[in-house]
């Protein structure tokens, strides 16, 4: 024979198990309007003011904290930076005149040209408190002019986009989160395909045929389909090509320069995209 | 009656310092599940009935800052906490050691069904490179904090019951 606690607390056990299940059940068949996307949202600004404050509080200590720790591979560091500066001075020049080239093939066509986007920087003021999902919250929100899918980049490239915002601050889905999904474009070969964020932080580039040339070293930029991020935004490099039995697509692991883990200043690219305008939703 | 606005406002004070502090408390790129360690220890003083209950608030709670869908962590919580209350007077009160590692096998089994609740949702996981990343060392991180909760939980909780003390 039980106890009778030991009854009731399997009867409370069931109860609360259903009841998980049904509000689960409610937040994915409501909308976004929906009373349970509506407390997330409520209980995402109610914690924003304490996040921001607790981050300002610990900014001098992790300033701190990294400048110990990188002390030792500082000169290797610096070495390196010298011998990129040179290469990068050299590429300048030529980059210089292929694009006074590509402005007059451009008059000669009629092509508009791309002009540069206009962004609204922000500082990182939350993440996220579990490693099973890859979001961070921004001091930036409907007050500033932020919309939900709105492109998030830092000096490295890609990093994610907005997906709810508050008048002040807003979530931003990394491009490593597991859900996370880019039209990117192999800038070598000019294909297709879509970047997906990993558990273990890295990004996978899918849907590249097995009969593709694309090498390690390539660069890879949003492709622009899809209507939510603006085309050619610098997203990583191939890291890893293989080949898997089987299967009509290679098995590609992109690098991005973006160090996820320690982001701090962003900017978010708050034009409308061309051809979608109404992509982007308050 | 004042047992429960204490147990509420222990769990909300872990879900204050889950989203602002622990995030900053990152080793090896995973972060302490305060609101996980509140709930199990917790459930050890006050047993199923109270873990359980505590476990499906906390989750709640956390779902509400998370994107994945609210009722998950509450699920895997109430399950925890109900876990955790089974143990009360069994086998932790006596070690130290026993304690961290029934936090350390708390925290896989929740991952585990998270992980397993978040793949039947359509999410793709590899559950071995997620196991050795994420899972081990946040059990491992769950562990070495749980003693420190407890006795800040035992010293909260106790003028209400009296609770085990470990050795």
């Amino acid at each position: 024979m039980y106890p009778e606690w030991s009854k009731r607390s399997r009867i409370l056990l069931g109860v609360l198990l259903v009841l998980s299940v049904m509000i689960l059940t409610v937040y994915f068949r409501e909308g976004s309007n929906g009373i349970l996307h509506c407390a997330q949202r409520y209980t995402v600004n109610m914690v924003v003011p304490l996040q921001s404050g607790v981050a300002r509080a610990v900014a001098p200590v992790r300033s701190t904290f990294r400048f110990i720790t990188s002390i030792g591979s500082l000169s290797t560091k610096s070495k390196k930076l010298e011998k990129e500066n040179k290469k990068l001075k050299a590429e300048i020049v030529t980059l210089e005149q292929i694009k006074k080239e590509n402005k007059r093939l451009r008059k000669l066509v009629g092509f508009k040209e791309r002009s540069d986007f206009t962004t609204v920087p922000a500082h990182v003021i939350g993440k996220s408190p579990t490693e099973w999902q890859a979001v961070i919250v921004l001091d930036k929100g409907k007050n500033d002019g932020i919309k939900k899918n709105m492109s998030v980049v830092v000096d490295g490239g890609l990093i994610g986009q907005v997906i709810d915002s508050s008048p002040k601050a807003c979530r931003i889905q990394l491009i490593t989160d597991q859900k996370s999904g880019v039209g990117v474009q192999v800038v070598s070969t000019g294909e297709t395909g879509v970047l997906q964020g990993q558990i273990s932080g890295e990004l996978r580039l899918s849907y590249i045929s097995k009969d593709s040339k694309l090498k390690k070293g390539d660069k890879v930029v949003t492709s622009g389909l899809g209507g939510v991020f603006p085309k050619g935004i610098y997203v990583g490099t191939v890291r890893k090509v293989a080949k898997r039995p089987y299967s009509l697509f290679k098995e590609i692991k992109v690098k991005s320069l973006v160090d996820f883990t320690k982001l701090e200043e962003v900017l978010i690219i708050t034009d409308p995209l061309p051809g979608n305008p109404s992509g982007l939703e308050d | 009656m004042q047992i429960y606005l204490v147990s509420f406002f222990i769990l909300l004070a872990s879900f204050v310092l889950q989203t602002t502090v622990a995030p900053h408390l990152q080793v090896f790129n995973v972060q302490p599940d305060l609101i996980l360690v509140v709930v199990v220890t917790y459930a050890f003083i006050q047993g199923p009935i109270a873990g359980s209950a505590a476990g499906f608030v906390g989750g709640i709670l956390q779902d509400l800052v998370l994107i994945r869908g609210v009722g998950l962590n509450a699920l895997c919580k109430t399950i925890m906490g109900y876990l955790g209350g089974m143990m009360e007077k069994a086998l932790f009160a006596d070690n130290v050691l026993l304690m961290m590692a029934a936090i350390f096998l708390a925290t896989i089994l929740n991952q585990l069904i998270y992980s397993s609740l978040i793949f039947i949702l359509g999410e793709r996981i590899h559950l071995w490179s997620a196991f050795l990343r994420l899972i081990l060392p946040s059990a491992l991180y769950n562990a070495v904090l749980a003693p420190l909760i407890y006795h800040l939980l035992y010293k909260i909780v106790v003028f209400e019951k009296k609770a085990p003390v470990f050795k």
